[in-house]
């Protein structure tokens, strides 16, 4: 099944981000997405304020971390008390205050790696197309243009209102096409 | 003639600059990805091709060094039985301090919030990429067989052999493996919008499916522009704990032992504090040459400078104090090596290399005190090489001074680096800059999107 989806371009992330708060408070709710080229902090303002939950990729960092903190000093508390238990001067053998220093960098760098990971796959990258770059002038998206692409619902009444609200905020382009997939 | 195709320069003519002199008072986003990405899409100049060329016959000689070091071994060095730590260790400790500043500079401005950071992050954190990447090789060639070094690395063997995980040696094989894959993960997230940038505006087909593998698949939706924020930021905050552990550990590498000089609870602090002086040099001596070459004064201004010889001032102080508290502690130790160490420090054979240091490191940087020398590129550019020169002296002299007067005077020796010493140090040099010009070209030199940004919020663009 085909959605129409609308396209509008706008000069400024102010327009962009009236037009947001506008079409949100809209009859629908529409799915839309927004293209910037930096990161808009008042679209993520909307987007919690309708009940979008904080990213993902923090929560992992942290689980990433502690499993990376065990398995570090595990590996050195097994291997010099277990494996291979060597008597340095008498000191202890689990000498835990000088497994820290490696427990700690490898805590940190799991953490990274994690998020890392989290925020490609959460992002839904890598990948070498989408279906969004087929949008004409798009390639403006990283530059100076800011991109609002709305789900139709196929309701006269509710799309009207949405061409409406875009047409208000004067967007330099509107394009509408069909699409096999949602955004 | 409309803003959009001004550049910089004119738009700073026509409009001024904002209130706090960052950028032109009027800069459109097209503006400022044009300013930045021209560069890389300019051909490259004659000047260009002449210095990847010189620095890559320092990469050659590079490789020859290392050729000639494992055919014959450590004996075509300096090093003795006593001055077991030469060149190699202190070149090693002071690429890690440079290359440990780029990612604390980027890391602390973003948490700080200092806006001036966009334009001086993305080289900064370039610089510490390949100066920690050189750093990795110093040790591995110190220990003479690099081809056992996996042997630090904790894996089942046929001898059930485990590291000795109380070593600092072996805490810092973790501290600098980690710390290069931390930095690579910092440097390309914050990279890939702008590679994604670049992507849109390549025009050949070969460059367009280059920049486009590495963006990932980048499109800046508001979805993709969460997750990235809320990775680089939680990224900056691992960030600054990692680089204060990493040249701690460098430290103990030296505290740890029981040599007069060395043996020093200050020493984890004041290596850090000198890892982010001799980087911020670096980044002030790599400044000043990028934003005349590559045209970017509308974005690299007078006053990052000003910011950064500001921060050059306060190391100079804070590596003063430690020096002089070195020279405290020695006394108020009352150990007989101690202070026949510091004595020797003074006036032993190594003395004017000790002045020249305290020159460079102490002395210099307090021509900052006065605005015209923080403002003055001539200045800042003789003050950050003096620093760098100073703090390269200081990692060598902590090896050289300590080894050669130990505690027992029958052993004290002397330690004078040979041609291979140098032509080694000289070809780290080679491959740094090799490096560094490539990546000028290749990648953008500031953060796009980061500026893109900032002029939003400074009210010069819409």
């Amino acid at each position: 099944m085909t959605v129409r989806m609308i396209m509008a371009e706008f000069s400024t992330a102010d327009a962009l981000v009236s037009a947001v708060r506008e079409l949100v408070g809209t009859k629908g709710p529409h799915r839309f997405e927004t293209y910037s080229p930096y990161a808009l902090s008042e679209i993520d303002d909307v987007l919690s304020a309708r009940g979008a939950g904080p990213s993902k990729v923090r929560t992992i960092m942290v689980v990433a971390a502690i499993c990376g903190a065990l398995a570090a000093f595990f590996l050195q508390y097994w291997s010099s008390v277990v494996a291979y238990p060597f008597n340095s001067g008498g000191r202890p053998y689990n000498a835990w205050p000088a497994f820290m220093m490696v427990t700690f960098e490898i805590t940190i760098i799991s953490a990274a790696i994690g998020g890392f990971l989290t925020m490609i796959i959460g992002s839904n990258l890598p990948r070498l197309n989408h279906r969004v770059f087929d949008w004409e002038g798009f390639e403006r998206a990283s530059d100076d243009r800011f991109f609002l692409e709305i789900e139709l619902r196929g309701d006269q009444e509710a799309d009207g209102e949405v061409r409406a609200v875009l047409d208000r905020y004067r967007p330099i382009t509107i394009q509408e096409r069909g699409d096999a997939t949602a955004i | 003639m409309s803003d959009a195709t001004l550049t910089g320069r004119e738009l700073i003519a026509n409009h001024g600059r904002t209130r706090d002199g960052l950028m032109p008072a009027e800069m459109p986003y097209g503006t400022i990805t044009d300013e930045v990405a021209a560069a890389i899409f300019r051909k490259p100049s004659r000047l260009w091709l002449v210095l990847v060329g010189v620095s890559f016959l320092g990469v050659i000689l590079f490789g020859i060094s290392i050729l000639v070091l494992l055919v014959e071994g450590t004996g075509i060095w300096g090093v003795n039985s006593e001055v077991v730590w030469g060149f190699a260790v202190a070149n090693y400790v002071w690429w890690i301090g440079i290359g440990n500043a780029g990612t604390l500079i980027s890391c602390m401005l973003l948490l700080t919030r200092q806006r001036w950071r966009a334009s001086i992050n993305r080289y900064a954190e370039a610089m510490t990429l390949f100066a920690a990447a050189i750093a990795g090789i110093f040790p591995l060639l110190h220990v003479g067989r690099p081809w056992l070094a996996y042997w630090l690395a904790p894996y089942p063997n046929t001898m059930t052999l485990w590291p000795q995980w109380r070593s600092p040696l072996v805490w810092d094989m973790f501290a600098i493996a980690c710390y290069i894959l931390f930095s690579i993960l910092f440097w390309y997230t914050g990279l890939i919008p702008d590679l994604a940038t670049l992507r849109d505006k390549a025009k050949h087909r070969f460059t367009k499916v280059a920049y486009g593998i590495f963006a990932l698949g980048w499109n800046g939706s508001s979805r993709q522009w969460k997750n990235y924020n809320s990775y680089y930021y939680a990224m900056a905050a691992l960030g600054v704990p990692l680089v204060v552990s990493i040249h701690s550990v460098v430290g103990l590498d030296y505290a740890a032992t029981l040599m007069p000089g060395w043996q020093e609870t200050i020493f984890p602090p004041y290596f850090v504090v000198g890892a982010m002086f001799s980087g911020f040099a670096m980044v002030v001596t790599l400044t000043i040459p990028i934003r005349w070459a590559l045209g970017l004064q509308s974005i690299i201004t007078l006053d990052h400078l000003d910011a950064m010889a500001k921060i050059l001032l306060l190391g100079g102080i804070i590596m003063s104090f430690s020096y002089s508290f070195e020279w405290f502690a020695g006394w108020y130790s009352g150990g007989e090596a101690e202070r026949s160490l510091i004595a020797f420090q003074f006036f032993g054979p190594y003395g004017w290399l000790y002045w020249m240091m305290l020159a460079c490191n102490g002395l210099a940087p307090q021509l900052f005190w006065w605005r015209r020398f923080r403002r003055g590129l001539v200045p800042l550019f003789i003050v950050g090489v003096l620093v760098n020169v100073g703090m390269w002296l200081e990692r060598i002299l902590i090896n050289m001074n300590t080894l050669a007067h130990g505690h027992l005077p029958s052993t004290f020796s002397f330690y004078v680096p040979t041609i291979w010493d140098w032509l080694m140090f000289l070809g780290s040099f080679g491959l740094f800059c090799f490096l560094f010009f490539l990546f000028a070209k290749v990648i953008p030199a500031a953060s796009i999107h980061e500026i893109r940004e900032l002029a939003h919020k400074e009210g010069a663009a819409r």
